[in-house]
């Protein structure tokens, strides 16, 4: 098995930040490019609708919800559901197919998500089929309220698939580097250093409820 | 291939790797199994030092009188009141860095209160990331928390009161100093290292002050901080 490589030094082996100009531990000097490629490696988790639980979600209501290979959120409300696997990391690549019913259906990855008492945090990003767009936002909230900071505007994108097509939404975490890829084309770089360490996961939403999303798999890998 | 677990974040380590996959902390193997290996940190160049002896603190005028809240601007430094069970941070919203060395120097008038330095304080709308490194000096204990939230604010001890006779106690000046590298939190209480820990919750925000007060009599409590200097952490 090959250890991360995209941050670590490579005198070292030991883990650096994105433009730092030496090694904190051998000191060793380091040069970066623009930006780093973040690749995804092995598979760390992988929910398929077809046969494992929504994370998030308890085993009865993915029952409940299951259609044909994939599980069906509803949206009577306007709201956010959201889940996120077990495993915390900083660095990996979260990865979510699915396919809006309606014009009105938002579905979305959320990486580094903290749940502290009341206050949760994450990075998100949405797609939304029916306008064919994309955004990518950090959110810090309370139940009194959810701050947003958009870090992508919402932009019209012709590699999101329309309605009832299966989308792929993509977000590749490296330090403070976040790749938004959308049915594997890279549509969206910020550099953030906001948020470092945390879950990753599903989201889905509802511009004007009702509205249906099928969610057809998550899945969660480290980064090479 | 051998697995055991990382002594940060639990998740499992492959036997000789340098760091943890997960949360990218970095360790040391021995006979005993993997330790964490913090960089060494060190205060580099200064980015800015503000001696509240002479002038007042950015953005606070030099004399405040709040119901709750007061400040003033002493011969020995930026004297503040707190009415019980408040807290305040003064942020220096000019200087947004990721590594950063936090150095102040204050004195605690009344039991109850503890102060120190903030770090990566970072503002999303009206609420705040941060992280804090205090001393309770009636006590003589130090903590380092993280915090979120806005009117409602979270807070969580990566350290929790801790005692140390490296904490001077009430009516004594404690020089704290916080410095954050990557994942890397360090503390000194008067020259002497505290705490080491590895959280990478939060990456980049202002530093700061922050003086609290607790377990009060409606009364309040009082502190004076002689200034604050903010260097880069050397590389």
């Amino acid at each position: 098995m090959r250890g991360p490589h995209t941050l670590q030094c490579e005198v070292c082996g030991g883990p650096t930040q994105f433009r730092a100009p030496r090694c904190g531990y051998c000191h060793a000097p380091l040069t970066w490019g623009a930006t780093v490629e973040i690749v995804p490696g092995d598979e760390i988790a992988r929910a398929d609708m077809a046969r494992d639980t929504l994370p998030g979600w308890s085993p009865e209501a993915t029952a409940a919800a299951r259609r044909g290979d994939a599980c069906a959120v509803e949206f009577k409300h306007a709201m956010v559901k959201l889940g996120t696997f077990a495993t915390p990391a900083c660095d990996a690549c979260i990865s979510v197919s699915g396919v809006c019913l309606d014009d009105q259906g938002n579905l979305g990855a959320l990486a580094r998500y903290v749940r502290e008492g009341a206050a949760q945090s994450y990075y998100g990003a949405w797609i939304h089929p029916g306008r064919r767009r994309f955004t990518l936002e950090r959110v810090l909230g309370t139940p009194q309220s959810a701050e947003i900071e958009v870090l992508t505007e919402w932009e019209v994108s012709g590699h999101v698939a329309p309605v009832g097509a299966l989308n792929r939404v993509e977000l590749r975490c490296a330090d403070s580097v976040l790749d938004l890829l959308v049915n594997g084309e890279r549509v969206a770089t910020v550099v953030d250093a906001r948020f470092g360490f945390g879950h990753f996961g599903w989201r889905a939403s509802s511009v004007t409820p009702p509205s249906t999303l099928l969610v057809h798999s998550v899945e969660l890998r480290h980064i090479r | 291939m051998n697995e055991m677990n990382c002594p940060a974040c639990s998740a499992s380590l492959t036997t000789g790797s340098a760091s943890c996959r997960f949360c990218r902390v970095a360790v040391r193997w021995d006979a005993s199994g993997p330790t964490i290996v913090h960089p060494e940190l060190r205060a580099g160049v200064a980015i800015c030092s503000i001696d509240l002896r002479r002038e007042a603190f950015p953005g606070e005028q030099e004399r405040v009188t709040l119901e709750t809240f007061t400040a003033e601007r002493t011969p020995h430094g930026a004297k503040v009141w707190l009415s019980a069970d408040r807290a305040r941070t003064f942020p220096v919203w000019g200087v947004r860095m990721r590594d950063q060395s936090v150095r102040t120097r204050w004195t605690a008038h009344d039991p109850g209160v503890y102060g120190g330095v903030v770090a990566r304080r970072e503002p999303i709308g009206k609420a705040y990331t941060t992280y804090a490194f205090q001393v309770r000096p009636e006590d003589r204990v130090f903590r380092l928390v993280r915090t979120r939230g806005g009117s409602v604010v979270e807070c969580t001890a990566i350290v929790d009161w801790t005692p140390s006779s490296a904490v001077a106690p009430t009516g004594h000046p404690n020089e704290l100093v916080l410095a954050a590298r990557g994942g890397s939190l360090q503390g000194w209480v008067n020259g002497v290292g505290v705490t080491a820990i590895h959280d990478h919750s939060f990456g980049i925000g202002a530093p700061g002050l922050i003086f609290e007060t607790s377990r009060l009599p409606a009364t309040g409590g009082s502190g004076t901080f002689e200034g604050i200097e903010v260097c880069m952490v050397d590389q």
